[in-house]
C-alpha cells in the first residue's frame, strides 16, 4: 500500500517550519476575524484614544500645549505606568491564556492534539502565534501614540523634531523593543500559567498587583518580576514617588538577557505541560 | 462480570491478545487501564488488533471512546501501555502519520470551512501547500462534500461535519483509522457510500477501528467485534466466534423451519441438551435453544433422515452482535428499536 506519508519526513526544520507557519496562519485568522478581538483592540488602543482626547482637549485650549521634553516625561510614565503594566498586560493575558485554554472551552485542542506535531513545536507554534498577534496590536498602538503625543506641533511644541529629528526617533525605538520584550515575557508567563491552572483569572490577578507594586518591593523581590527589566529599558524614567525603594536600574543586556532567560524558563515548564496534556473536555 | 474472550489465530482473525512488539501490524493494548480520577475508563484491557476492520460495541460510557482515544494519545493510560503498529501514541510526530482519528466531538476550529479543515491539517502535517490541496481535494471528493466544502462548518448538518471528519481523517492516507461513530447522522446514501469506502480500506490491508451503536451494521461491516461494557472488554473475535466461545456458558439459539413444528418439538425436547423449543407460528417452525449445538445438529440429521419431518431451513437465530450482546450483558443493545 503506497501512502503519501511515508514519502514525507518524519521530523527536521523544514518541516517544523511549515508546521508553525500553519499554525500562525490559522492563529491569525482566529484571534483577529472574530468578535473576540474586539475587546482587546480596544483596550490596546486606549493610551491612544486618551492621547487623541488631550489633542482635542488642546484644540479648544491652547494653554495645555506642552513642550516636547515635558511630553517625553509624561509620556515616559504614561508609557510605564498605564501602556506597559495594564495594557500589554491586559492583551498578553487574553491572547495568551487563550492558546489553549480557548482551545480546551472549545473543545477543539484535539485538532492539534491529532496533527503528527511534536508537542514542543505545537508550544512554541502556540506561543510564536501569540507573539505575532499581540505584538502586532501593541506594537501598532504605541506607533499611534507616539504620533499622537508629538507629531502634532501645536499640541507639543517642538514634538516633531523631537519625534524625527531628536532623541524621540531613539525613545521610540527603545520603547518598541520594551513592548516586544514585555509581549515576549507576559506572554511567557500567561501560556505557562493557562496550561497549569483552570482557571489562570486569579493569579493573572495576583501577578498583576506584583508588577503594579513592584516600586514598593524590596531590590530582591523587584528582580522577580518583569516590569522590573522592562523599566531598566525605558529610555525616560518616571518618579515613582516618595514611597518607592529605589534600586538600581539592570544594565540593558542584562535586563535582556534576564527577561529572554525568564521566557525560555517559563516555555520550558510550559513544554512539560504540553507533554502530559490530555483531551478531557468533560472534566475540563 | 465474567469475560468471555476469544483467543484467535491473527490470521484467520485478527483480534488476538499478544504483548506488544517493535514494527508491529497491529494495534496492541497491554494491561491498560484509565482511570479520570477515581472514576473508571477502561480496566484491565489486553488486546490486539489487527488488518480488517473492528468493531468496538457498547452503550455510552461503556469505554469505547477511551479506547480510542488511548490508541490516539489524546489520553494516556494511567496503567499499560498501547502501541499503534509498534509507535507509541505519546509520539503524535510519529504517530499520526500512519493514523487518521474521526473523533466523537462536534467541534471544530471556529469560522474554518470544510476546506480549511482538512487543507489546514494537511498543513499541519508539514506539507508543502500544492501538495495539502492535492490531498484535501481528493479527500473529498471521496466524501462527496465538494460542494459544501467551501461553506463554514458551523453551518453543516451532523452528517456533513460526520463526512468532513472522515475527510480529515484519511485525508493523509493513514494505514490506520480510528473511527469514532463515523456513521452517526449519515443518510442512507452516504452511509452506503461510507461502509464501501471503509470496506475498499480494510480490502487494501489497513487497520480500521470502528466504533458503532447501529449493530446491523456493525454485522454486516466488521470483520471481528470487541464487545465492552464497564470498562471492561467482555468479548472480542469474529462474531460467530464470539458466540461460539460463550455456547458453553449460554444456549444457543437455532430456528428450524419444517412442516411438523410440533411433531419436531417433541423429539428434541426428549434430548437433555435442548432448554427451550418454542413453536413459531409466524414463521413456519420451531425455536430451540440448546447447550450443545454439535449434538442438536446431528439430532436433526437423524430427524431428517427418519422422514417424518421435513425441514426447510436450519438457522442460527442469534449470530448476530445484537444477541451477543445480549447474552453478554444481559441488556437491549444500543441502537436496537
Amino acid at each position: 500500500m503506497e501512502t503519501a506519508s511515508a514519502a514525507a519526513p518524519v521530523t527536521g526544520m523544514r518541516i517544523w517550519r511549515r508546521q508553525i507557519g500553519a499554525m500562525l496562519s490559522l492563529e491569525l485568522r482566529k484571534t483577529f476575524l472574530r468578535f473576540r478581538a474586539v475587546p482587546v483592540v480596544v483596550v490596546a488602543f486606549l493610551p491612544a484614544l486618551l492621547l487623541a482626547l488631550r489633542l482635542v482637549s488642546v484644540s479648544f485650549d491652547e494653554a495645555r500645549a506642552m513642550r516636547a521634553a515635558e511630553m517625553a516625561v509624561m509620556y515616559g510614565a504614561m508609557f510605564q505606568l498605564f501602556f506597559v503594566r495594564f495594557v500589554v498586560f491586559f492583551v498578553c493575558f487574553a491572547v495568551f491564556t487563550y492558546l489553549v485554554r480557548g482551545e480546551i472551552a472549545e473543545r477543539s485542542l484535539h485538532f492539534y492534539l491529532m496533527a503528527p506535531l511534536r508537542r514542543d513545536v505545537f508550544l512554541l507554534g502556540k506561543y510564536v502565534a501569540g507573539l505575532v498577534s499581540a505584538a502586532s496590536v501593541a506594537l501598532a498602538s504605541l506607533a499611534l501614540q507616539l504620533l499622537l503625543a508629538f507629531a502634532d506641533g501645536a499640541a507639543t511644541t517642538g514634538g516633531r523634531t523631537y519625534l524625527f529629528a531628536g532623541p524621540g526617533a531613539w525613545h521610540a525605538a527603545w520603547y518598541a523593543l520594551v513592548t516586544l520584550l514585555a509581549v515576549a515575557g507576559y506572554g511567557a508567563v500567561f501560556l505557562t500559567l493557562a496550561l497549569a491552572v483552570r482557571n489562570p483569572m486569579i493569579p493573572a490577578a495576583a501577578i498583576l498587583g506584583w508588577e503594579w507594586l513592584n516600586f514598593l518591593l524590596p531590590p530582591v523581590l523587584k528582580k522577580i518580576s518583569v516590569i522590573h527589566y522592562l523599566q531598566s529599558l525605558c529610555p525616560v524614567p518616571f518618579d515613582a514617588g516618595p514611597f518607592a525603594l529605589p534600586t538600581e536600574p539592570t544594565p540593558a543586556p542584562l535586563a535582556i538577557g534576564g527577561l529572554l532567560l525568564l521566557v525560555a524558563v517559563l516555555l520550558a515548564v510550559a513544554v512539560r505541560r504540553a507533554r502530559r496534556l490530555e483531551v478531557l473536555y468533560t472534566g475540563e | 462480570m465474567s469475560r468471555a474472550g476469544a483467543a484467535h489465530d491473527p490470521g484467520a482473525n485478527g483480534a488476538v491478545r499478544a504483548a506488544p512488539a517493535a514494527n508491529d501490524d497491529r494495534i496492541v493494548f497491554a494491561d491498560v487501564s484509565k482511570f479520570y480520577g477515581e472514576v473508571l475508563g477502561v480496566n484491565r484491557i489486553d488486546l490486539a488488533i489487527g488488518p480488517g476492520i473492528t468493531a468496538l460495541v457498547g452503550p455510552n460510557g461503556s469505554g469505547k471512546s477511551t479506547l480510542m482515544n488511548l490508541t490516539a494519545g489524546l489520553l494516556r493510560p494511567t496503567e499499560g501501555t498501547v502501541s499503534v503498529l509498534g509507535l507509541a501514541p505519546d509520539r503524535p510526530e510519529q504517530l499520526f502519520r500512519s493514523v487518521g482519528y474521526c473523533t466523537q466531538y462536534e467541534s471544530f476550529p471556529r469560522g474554518m470551512t470544510g476546506w480549511d479543515f482538512v487543507h489546514l491539517y494537511l498543513r499541519l502535517h508539514g506539507m508543502a501547500s500544492d501538495e495539502a490541496q492535492r490531498l484535501a481535494r481528493r479527500a473529498i471528493e471521496r466524501v462527496g462534500m465538494v460542494e459544501a466544502a467551501p461553506r463554514r462548518v458551523g453551518a453543516y448538518s451532523k452528517g456533513m461535519k460526520q463526512r468532513i471528519k472522515l475527510a480529515q481523517a484519511i485525508a493523509h492516507d493513514p494505514r490506520v483509522l480510528v473511527l469514532d461513530e463515523p456513521l452517526n447522522g449519515l443518510d442512507p446514501l452516504a452511509r452506503a457510500e461510507t461502509v464501501e469506502l471503509f470496506r475498499a480500506f480494510a480490502a487494501e490491508g489497513r487497520l480500521l477501528m470502528i466504533s458503532s451503536h447501529v449493530l446491523h451494521e456493525v454485522d454486516e461491516l466488521a470483520d471481528r467485534v470487541v464487545l465492552v461494557h464497564g470498562g471492561y472488554v467482555v468479548a472480542e473475535g469474529a462474531v460467530e466466534g464470539v458466540r461460539d466461545e460463550i455456547a458453553s456458558e449460554r444456549p444457543l439459539q437455532v430456528f428450524v423451519r419444517c412442516d411438523r413444528p410440533s411433531l419436531l418439538a417433541a423429539r428434541v425436547f426428549a434430548e437433555d441438551h435442548v432448554v427451550e423449543a418454542r413453536l413459531d407460528g409466524d414463521r413456519g417452525g420451531l425455536l430451540v435453544r440448546t447447550e450443545d449445538a454439535e449434538r442438536f445438529y446431528l439430532l436433526l440429521n437423524r430427524i431428517a433422515g427418519e422422514g417424518a419431518v421435513s425441514i426447510e431451513a436450519v438457522l442460527p437465530a442469534d449470530d448476530d452482535v445484537q444477541s451477543v450482546y445480549q447474552y453478554l450483558i444481559g441488556a437491549v443493545a444500543p441502537g436496537s428499536s
